[in-house]
């Protein structure tokens, strides 16, 4: 008896499985809820790195993005419309993230944030072509992470960064001997350099050694730092990672007296190197479109928020996170949907308008000002910041002569 | 007909079975459109880690040597596979995905394949624990040789975007996965239950005494790495094509482990139903478990354990006797038994 009953077990568990996978959007259902309110209900499907390696950068963006859906919820800016924000993990792999993708296609999810990392996001494109929901990513920078029509960006890309990077040298004088230094496993690091190294080359900047680092090797930094004093470098370009780039400070202060010089990955440095290491990031230079104790009214009430939410200082992850929810509710006021037209309104419409308004917004979020190009591009303003006493200061030629 | 109904060809007959359900099952669900996006999303993953799995289970289970390179012969596949088809693709824009694919699964197979036997042949001077260490560090070779190989992408990736340009992937490629799971299966379950295979085993029971007996024991230490390779590169080939991008970060060490835990969670050795059942389950369940969001890696961490204790633990040889499906064997048994009996009876009553 026992055996028969473990058997009708199996067999339930089996088809319990098979009801669970079962997609359930038969018939015509409306494309967005209400919520007992009666607001319409636009549900945001964000997709990153929640646990694993990456979990940093995942949970960054999700709180982000949170901050901006409470504060748009509370103000009440879209009259009878809430955004809700579902956060499914990626792990920081492809597969998976395409699965999370689906899963929360399964959700109902109207506009999507992409991913978080490059690969992933790219994955999460192909995904989405089928339907041409509006993918907008926060951070994905690699330049064909989105390939397709109904992809958009809130950060900068990697070629664009170097290019800014390798120009504002040139510009402010900064140094005529550089030296590159970056994980070369890495793609935004890599795409960073290479468009360095050719921009450079053009203004006639001269690289005279290139250091690189992988994942597994990002604890000892001693040949290369001394490879860069033998090639005589005044400046080293590091666009990697704040935890790698404190590491590597650490050992290299003593040793170099060169100016380093970073892009937007290196936010988050102050906090790395912490009180007792403030010297180590002391007049490091690096290009960020966001920084958190900027003036700028919009950064300041985020960053209130989200310090007062989440108990720490929000990141360039977070800032884009949040500056790709502002900019999904301005499409939807773009477009001036009513909640009773987006209650009718098809799932194919709504993303066609949704995509279409992307190139006509203008957003002033954490990381600027920022309108959108038609291949998805953003374009804004870059800061040079120095860090200087352990906050940032907006970057001065005098200061470093 | 005897022969066929033996033992070990009714449970080979059994995994096939299995397979040819579990595709049909996915066909039926693509086809219907029942299928949910999660779903649908899943389903060329679960069949490339059927085979890698089973394709492990060869080394691990029937040869009997522990390796943890599986990754690296997988993403040696993948990138000679989608190279040779997006180099298809580029040059004959018409050639139909039934030629270039299969070509491409093909050669991904036999450069994997080639790797295996080189890294096979200095692997036989060591074996247990130094084996996974060797084919471990050829893993971290083969991930950092290709970051450096910049027409490969490098860092950043390979795009395997254009090679299949259809919207609806996993009902394009499923007949592609399915054929190739199903064939490299009765391949594998055949060289099995070959004198090669019982050679294969001999080797992995006591080594001396099988090369006392004449086997050849580095052919076959050879052989094998070869043939679990071959296996590997051609899940790798699907595995690129399924994605769109190409990265030999993911081919790490982890996901070495991550097989190795379905071929041990199925039962090492020469079953191969197990393999494809754990590589079905261990895909399924952490989208499975979405819905518990921020305790996902734990609870999966949980059953995992559970699932482990309860398949090895001596002291839950009870239970598992029960819940086991052996009861209908030996009914089936029984009945046979007594129609055997009952026979015999009869023949002696008309004998008297």
């Amino acid at each position: 008896m026992k055996k028969i009953f473990s058997l009708v077990l199996a067999v339930l568990m089996v088809a319990s499985c098979a009801v669970a996978f079962a997609s359930c959007n038969g018939g015509s259902k409306a494309l967005f809820e209400k919520d007992p309110e009666d607001n319409v209900i636009v549900k945001i499907g964000g997709i990153g790195p929640l646990t694993g390696d990456y979990a940093s950068y995942g949970n960054s963006v999700k709180n982000g993005a949170q901050i901006a859906v409470d504060m748009l919820n509370e103000s009440g800016a879209l009259k009878g419309i809430k955004f809700e924000l579902l956060f499914e993990d990626s792990e920081g792999d492809g597969t998976k993230a395409v699965n999370a993708f689906g899963k929360l296609q399964d959700d109902g999810m109207n506009v999507s944030l992409g991913g978080v990392l490059s690969g992933e996001t790219k994955n999460i494109v192909a995904s989405a072509a089928e339907s041409g929901i509006l993918v907008l990513t926060p951070s994905a920078s690699a330049k064909d992470a989105i390939n397709k029509d109904n992809a958009f960006r809130v950060c900068f890309n990697d070629p664009q960064q170097g290019l800014y990077a390798a120009e504002i040298i040139k510009e402010k004088g900064l140094a005529t001997k550089i030296a590159l230094f970056y994980d070369n496993g890495n793609d935004y690091c890599k795409g960073n350099a290479d468009t360095f190294k050719s921009r450079a080359a053009e203004l006639g900047l001269q690289i005279v050694t290139e250091q690189t680092y992988t994942e597994g090797s990002n604890t000892d930094f001693s040949t290369q730092i001394t490879a860069i004093k033998e090639a005589g470098a005044e400046l080293v370009f590091m666009p990697i990672y704040y935890s790698d780039a404190a590491k590597f400070l650490r050992q290299a202060v003593d040793t170099l007296d060169t100016v380093f010089f970073g892009v937007d990955g290196l936010d988050g440095l102050i906090g790395e190197c912490g009180t007792e290491h403030a010297s180590d990031c002391e007049d490091v230079i690096l290009l960020t479109p966001y920084f958190a104790d900027s003036v700028d009214p919009t950064v300041k009430s985020f960053v209130e928020a989200y310090e007062e939410k989440f108990g720490a200082t929000p990141d360039q992850f977070a800032a884009d996170g949040y500056d790709a929810v502002l900019a999904i509710a301005e499409a939807i006021e773009e477009n001036g949907f009513t909640p009773d037209q987006l209650m009718e309104i098809t799932a194919e419409d709504f993303n066609k308008k949704m995509v279409a308004a992307m190139t006509k917004i203008t957003v002033t979020g954490a990381t600027g000002v920022m309108t959108w190009t038609a291949d998805g591009e953003t374009d804004k303003d870059p800061n040079v910041l120095q860090i200087k006493g352990g906050e940032y200061v907006e970057y001065k030629t005098a200061d470093a002569e | 007909m005897k022969k066929f109904l033996s033992k070990i060809n009714r449970r080979d007959a059994l995994t096939l079975l299995v397979l040819v359900g579990i595709f049909a099952f996915f066909f039926i669900m693509l086809q219907t459109g029942a299928a949910s996006h999660q779903f649908k999303n899943m389903i060329i993953p679960m069949t490339y880690y059927i085979l890698l799995a089973i394709s492990l289970n060869l080394m691990v289970g029937v040869l009997g040597e522990l390796s943890l390179g599986h990754a690296g012969f997988m993403s040696v596949g993948a990138y000679t596979g989608c190279f040779l088809s997006v180099m298809l693709v580029e040059h004959f824009p018409d050639l139909p995905m039934f030629v270039y694919l299969p070509v491409a699964m093909l050669c991904g197979g036999l450069m994997a394949a080639l790797f295996g036997v080189i890294i096979g042949i200095p692997a036989l001077r060591v074996k247990g624990d130094y084996l996974a260490i060797v084919t471990l560090a050829f893993c971290e070779i083969i991930k950092t040789v290709i970051i450096n190989l910049d027409f490969l992408g490098g860092a950043i990736g390979f795009d395997t975007d254009k090679i299949v340009p259809d919207r609806n992937k996993a009902l394009t490629l499923l007949p592609y996965a399915a054929f190739a799971v199903i064939v490299s299966a009765i391949l594998i379950m055949n060289l099995v239950r070959s004198k090669h295979g019982r050679a294969i085993m001999a080797v992995r029971d006591n080594r001396i005494a099988a090369e006392a007996c004449g086997i050849n024991v580095n052919f076959y230490k050879v052989a094998v790495f070869g043939i679990a390779a071959f296996f590997a590169g051609v899940a790798g080939v699907l595995y690129g094509h399924n994605d769109v991008l190409l990265k030999s970060s993911t081919f790490d060490f982890n996901m070495s482990i991550e097989i190795l835990i379905m071929v041990v969670l199925g039962g090492m050795g020469s079953n191969m139903l197990g393999s494809v059942i754990a590589a079905v389950v261990m895909t399924a369940l952490p989208e499975i478990l979405r819905d518990f969001s921020d305790y996902r890696m734990l609870i999966y961490s949980v059953m995992l354990i559970v699932i482990m204790l309860f398949t090895s633990a001596p002291a839950l040889a009870g239970i598992r006797e029960r819940l086991s499906l052996n009861f209908i064997k030996d009914a089936v048994t029984k009945r046979i038994a007594a129609a055997k009996a009952k026979k015999a009876n009869k023949t002696k009553e008309e004998q008297k």
